[in-house]
């Protein structure tokens, strides 16, 4: 054995941990080496210094500090447990709420949409729904009108083959109607002049064209009686007046020819009176006239 | 007396229901322990004061956190350690001062103070003067061994539980701690040996 290995073992040995051969073996070697022997003995002496060492006795006034800090807190402890404990409380509760509740916010926003839509197809396209719808297969509801004054409706694909032929030959503004009802009112009444030149026609007395102008005019008179009134309202205020009481008169003589069966056969009751080549304007009172009649 | 005869785990078991006064009795019991702990670990009064309450306030606001797997001692000393291992990083380095009078009053007993030899009350002051000394000079991993297992007495077992550590680490740690302290007090007796011995001289050989 080494004077290091003794050395490094000397604290086992001081402490009596080592077993039998080695105490013997390290105690030989003690015995011949006066190094180590004074570093036995500074280990002796360092550790008999260190176990007697007393400590100071602590001051007098730290148990009285040390309760009275303790005190302190456990008055302040269970404040704050409560405070700690109501705010985890809010937390959760906000949260779960909030979880509960995020599907019902999205329900009302699904019910609002759902509720919306329709509205605003209503606004936007108030009659158009049965024609759009009817369109593709059949054909529009004022076709049925057309239907009448053609022929009789033996089979559908006739209906789909006849009345469009007829439409795109000899109404090409019913079919643009029927087709694209809007951008057809639109077409119609920013043109103002337009649809007032039109006015005249009602009042043509020639039989053969009063027909065709009934024709002509009746889905043209149904269909933007009721359509045009709001775009009518959101055009601008001056050129707006003259087809407005146009239009008021065109509803007037549609509620008089309403109660006849056939459309074309009214025209001709205030045709005669009115003159023709009455100015677009004119044609209103010129009805009137007639109705007082 | 009845009181002195409740073990810590039902002190503690009262202090957990809220009992003032348990706490307060543990308090009592352990203070004087865990102030010399913590005198051994710093060095200084004033610090030791500080870890002591430190460690009770801490002991009082985990008290929900003790389990019984250890005893309330053990639980507590290994508050302490920490708490001074805390206070050691804070304020490193660490300053073992030298006894205060009042300190070195406390430090002998009326046995040793009636004996009327100058030179063994000398040679005391300067042993205890030495044994902070060479503490102050050790790393804090032997300091706080050696603390524990030659200053406090407690067995391997218990510094294991303490410091968190098998029973075989704490005894490596130690012999090597021992040794360390043994060359910490040969440099110091050294450089106190070594001004007296020049006018003398010779040595023994």
């Amino acid at each position: 054995m080494t004077c290091k290995e003794v050395i490094e073992r000397l604290p086992e040995y001081w402490s009596g941990e080592l077993d039998e051969a080695t105490k013997n073996e390290l105690t030989a070697h003690l015995s011949g080496c006066l190094a180590c022997q004074q570093e036995w003995a500074l280990l002796q002496t360092a550790m008999t210094a260190l176990r007697n060492a007393k400590t100071p006795e602590p001051p007098p006034e730290l148990l009285v500090r040390i309760q009275a800090e303790v005190k302190a807190r456990q008055q302040r402890k269970p404040v704050f447990v409560w405070r700690w404990q109501w705010a985890t409380a809010a937390a959760v509760a906000t949260f779960v709420l909030l979880c509960l509740s995020l599907p019902l916010f999205q329900r009302a926003r699904e019910k609002v949409r759902v509720s919306t839509s329709p509205t605003v197809a209503e606004r936007a396209v108030p009659a158009l729904p049965p024609p759009a719808l009817e369109m593709p297969s059949t054909i529009a509801p004022s076709k049925p009108e057309i239907s009448r004054f053609g022929s009789t409706l033996p089979t559908p694909k006739e209906k789909l083959a006849k009345p469009r032929r007829q439409v795109l030959a000899e109404r090409p503004r019913s079919e643009r109607i029927s087709e694209a009802p809007e951008a057809s009112l639109k077409a119609i009444e920013p043109s103002e002049p337009s649809s007032s030149k039109d006015l005249p026609l009602l009042s043509i007395p020639s039989g053969e064209q009063q027909e065709k102008v009934g024709e002509n005019i009746a889905p043209e008179i149904s269909v933007p009686a009721e359509k045009t009134a709001p775009q009518i309202a959101q055009l601008p205020s001056e050129p707006r007046k003259v087809p407005f009481v146009a239009e008021l008169e065109l509803r007037e003589r549609v509620r008089v020819q309403k109660p006849e069966p056939k459309m074309g056969e009214l025209p001709p009751a205030p045709i005669p009176e009115s003159p023709t080549g009455v100015p677009s304007v004119a044609g209103a009172p010129m009805a009137r006239r007639s109705e007082g009649n | 007396m009845r009181e002195e005869r409740q073990s810590d785990e039902n002190l503690v078991l009262k202090a957990k229901r809220g009992d003032a006064d348990a706490f307060n009795l543990l308090v009592e019991r352990h203070y004087k322990r865990i102030y010399s702990l913590a005198f051994q670990m710093l060095g200084n009064a004033e610090d030791a004061a500080d870890a002591t309450q430190e460690t009770f306030v801490k002991a009082f606001g985990q008290l929900r956190h003790f389990r019984g797997d250890a005893s309330f001692s053990t639980w507590l000393h290994r508050i302490a350690i920490n708490t001074c291992k805390d206070m050691m990083r804070r304020n490193r380095p660490v300053q073992f001062s030298q006894l205060t009078p009042e300190d070195e009053h406390a430090e002998f007993d009326p046995a040793t103070l009636a004996e009327p030899n100058p030179d063994e009350i000398l040679a005391e002051r300067e042993r205890a003067e030495l044994v902070w000394l060479a503490l102050g000079k050790l790393p804090d991993e032997a300091r706080q061994i050696l603390v524990l297992c030659d200053m406090q007495g407690f067995s391997y077992a218990e510094v294991a539980a303490i410091l968190n550590l098998p029973e075989g680490t704490v005894k490596s740690r130690l012999h090597r701690a021992r040794n360390a302290f043994k060359e910490a007090w040969k440099s110091l007796t050294k450089e106190q040996i070594a001004p007296q011995k020049r006018p003398k001289g010779g040595d023994e050989k």
